[in-house]
């Protein structure tokens, strides 16, 4: 009985805090269609400890779904991270500002789970799989970021068989946008930015693409520091849905040469001319 | 005999320990006393014009009600899903309520601010919601923190802080200085019109960065942070930049635009110290996190 003991010490030890009760879970339907696009809601249990910040990463197997994209019903609306798959993974990261301890639901006890994010699969081939959180950071609204200790949970589900495949498509674009210009005062380290962002009600936004005058199209992340050129020049921006949709923004930068300066360094040069020519007239 | 000891002393400590989980859990918690009901929601349609009988009152079949304490005079914004959706008035009490009719039945993301009357604005307080359809969804004992403005952002040494803003009338509230060595509390209380004000003696206070927020003992809930430091002169706030963590355009608010300066920076080396809000030389998720805590919109 002592290694008994000695067993229960060392494993109580070992275990952060005492019993975590906190945790962070996908919540997805037990069974879905072959060819069905369905939601995978990411939710954080914080037993009602506000957090303001989290990074996700959810495994899935590729064998039976694939990424499709995100809605909005997750409570992160400002991405540092937009949701992208990787290798068999979606990692996403945001922020909530003001953070949130739970959902107030009043046919409940308590505060419900809070939903992070809202994640779309589409289901491939029929059998069993699952959503695991491979890893996961979830941080305090304490204003100094501490991070909230928790349990990590994963959840099966089964594709079957339809004889009609559902195929879901979106036809419509992203939301319109406008790009806003940060201005920077003079001498800071932080230059000016380009500020864009908008909203994609079907399957999210996948990705921009910037086009700066006439070079070609580059990916892009907001923001981006706003480009230095002699004269003024068109930037575009195109917001990209899952499924190839984009809507279009674009705004004139001012170039380092505005009209005003050229028409007073002309106006400068023809009176240095002029004065220079009136002295010589004169000798 | 000894191996009935061993097995009780195993199970207490398992015991014990669960217990010290739980209570670590319990300490971590808001302390907020928000109460949330829900009643069937009806519809009474105002009098058709022309009639005898007084105006009706129009009460939405499903909506969502606020009700809690601010400042006297204050207005307070009510944000749905990030977009403004009702500004009401708070009475001489600090009194307000809101009532926003809704249509499905879904989680919402509602978010309050409220605005003294000296135009200071408090924190964000966010309520995620479940609304259903045919109900009157009642969030009520909301408290905002108090607003606070500093006469100085540097004060000479062994010189003074004025503090002053608005609070529910006539509470007691305590003012906290803090820095990397520890934190001072000084007790004070607001006026009948919720007005306060304090001359804060900092003598004793090493040079250094410090920073201030004012609450109510009983709440959880902080002011905005206020960042001040103590040299050689006094420099009044008005004429001093960085004042909030992250505010680096320093125009007195967290928003989208600091957001997307931080973004900027994010993973990059040696970034500006107005963006770097832990001070550790790197933006990561954990400046984010600060960034969302003092979120004014």
């Amino acid at each position: 009985m002592k290694k008994f003991l000695i067993l229960t010490i060392l494993l109580l030890a070992f275990l952060p805090g005492g019993l975590q009760a906190a945790n962070v879970f996908p919540e997805v339907s037990e069974e879905v269609k072959s060819g069905e696009t369905f939601s995978v809601v990411v939710y954080a249990d914080t037993e009602g400890v506000a957090i303001n910040s989290a990074r996700i990463t959810l495994a899935f197997d590729e064998t039976r779904v694939k990424f499709s994209g995100y809605g909005d019903e997750g409570l992160i609306r400002l991405w540092t991270k937009l949701p992208e798959e990787d290798n068999g993974t979606v990692v996403f990261e945001g922020i909530i500002p003001g953070g949130i301890a739970g959902v107030y639901d009043p046919r409940g006890s308590g505060l419900a789970p809070a939903p992070l994010a809202e994640l779309l699969f589409t289901a491939g081939v029929p059998g069993t799989g699952s959503f695991r959180i491979l890893e996961s950071v979830i941080l305090k609204n304490d204003g100094q970021g501490t991070a909230l200790p928790h349990n990590r949970e994963s959840r099966a589900f089964l594709v079957r068989v339809e004889d009609k495949s559902e195929d879901y498509e979106d036809n419509a674009p992203p939301a319109p946008f406008a790009i806003e210009i940060i201005s920077s005062p003079p001498l800071a380290r932080t230059p000016a930015l380009l500020q864009f962002q908008t909203t994609d009600a079907e399957s999210g936004v996948r990705s921009y693409e910037i086009k700066v005058g006439r070079a070609d199209w580059r990916r892009a992340q907001s923001p981006v520091a706003v480009p230095r050129h002699l004269f003024s020049v068109q930037v575009i921006v195109r917001a990209y849905d899952f499924y190839g949709n984009f809507q279009e923004a674009s705004v004139i930068v001012p170039g380092i040469l505005t009209y005003k300066l050229l028409l007073t360094i002309l106006i400068l040069l023809l009176s240095g001319i002029l004065i220079y020519k009136v002295i010589k007239s004169k000798r | 005999m000894a191996l009935k000891f061993y097995k009780t002393l195993g199970l207490l400590l398992i015991l014990l320990f669960g217990f010290l989980g739980s209570a670590e859990l319990a300490l971590a918690q808001v302390t907020e006393t928000v109460t949330i009901s829900a009643e069937v929601g009806t519809i009474t349609p105002p009098s058709p014009p022309g009639s005898s009988g007084g105006g009706g009152v129009f009460l939405p079949q499903t909506a969502v009600r606020f009700t809690g304490e601010a400042y006297p005079g204050a207005t307070i914004h009510v944000l749905k899903n990030g977009e403004i959706a009702t500004s009401v008035p708070a009475d001489s009490k600090g009194l307000f309520s809101a009532t926003l009719a809704e249509e499905y039945e879904s989680t919402v993301l509602y978010t309050l601010y409220a605005v003294d009357i000296s135009g200071e604005r408090s924190l964000l307080i966010n309520y995620p919601l479940a609304v259903y359809t045919g109900f009157v969804t009642h969030l009520s004992g909301i408290r905002f923190a108090p607003t606070i403005v500093a006469d100085k952002a540097q004060v000479k040494f062994g010189d003074y802080l004025e503090i002053f803003g608005y609070s529910l009338p006539s509470k007691a509230l305590e003012a906290a200085i803090t820095s990397p060595r520890g934190e001072e509390v000084f007790s004070l209380d607001s006026r009948a019109d919720g007005f306060y004000r304090a001359v804060l003696p900092l003598a004793g206070f090493p040079r250094g960065d410090y920073t201030i927020h004012v609450q109510y003992p009983d709440d959880a809930r902080k002011s905005k942070l206020l960042r001040f430091t103590i040299a050689d002169v006094n420099i009044p706030s008005a004429e001093l930049v960085v004042n909030i963590p992250g505010d680096c355009n320093s125009d007195k608010v967290i928003n989208l635009t600091d957001f997307s300066v931080l973004a900027f920076w994010y993973g990059k080396n040696n970034p500006p110290k107005c963006v770097d809000t832990n001070s550790d030389n790197k933006i990561d998720l954990v400046d984010f996190s600060i960034l969302a805590f003092w979120w004014t919109g």
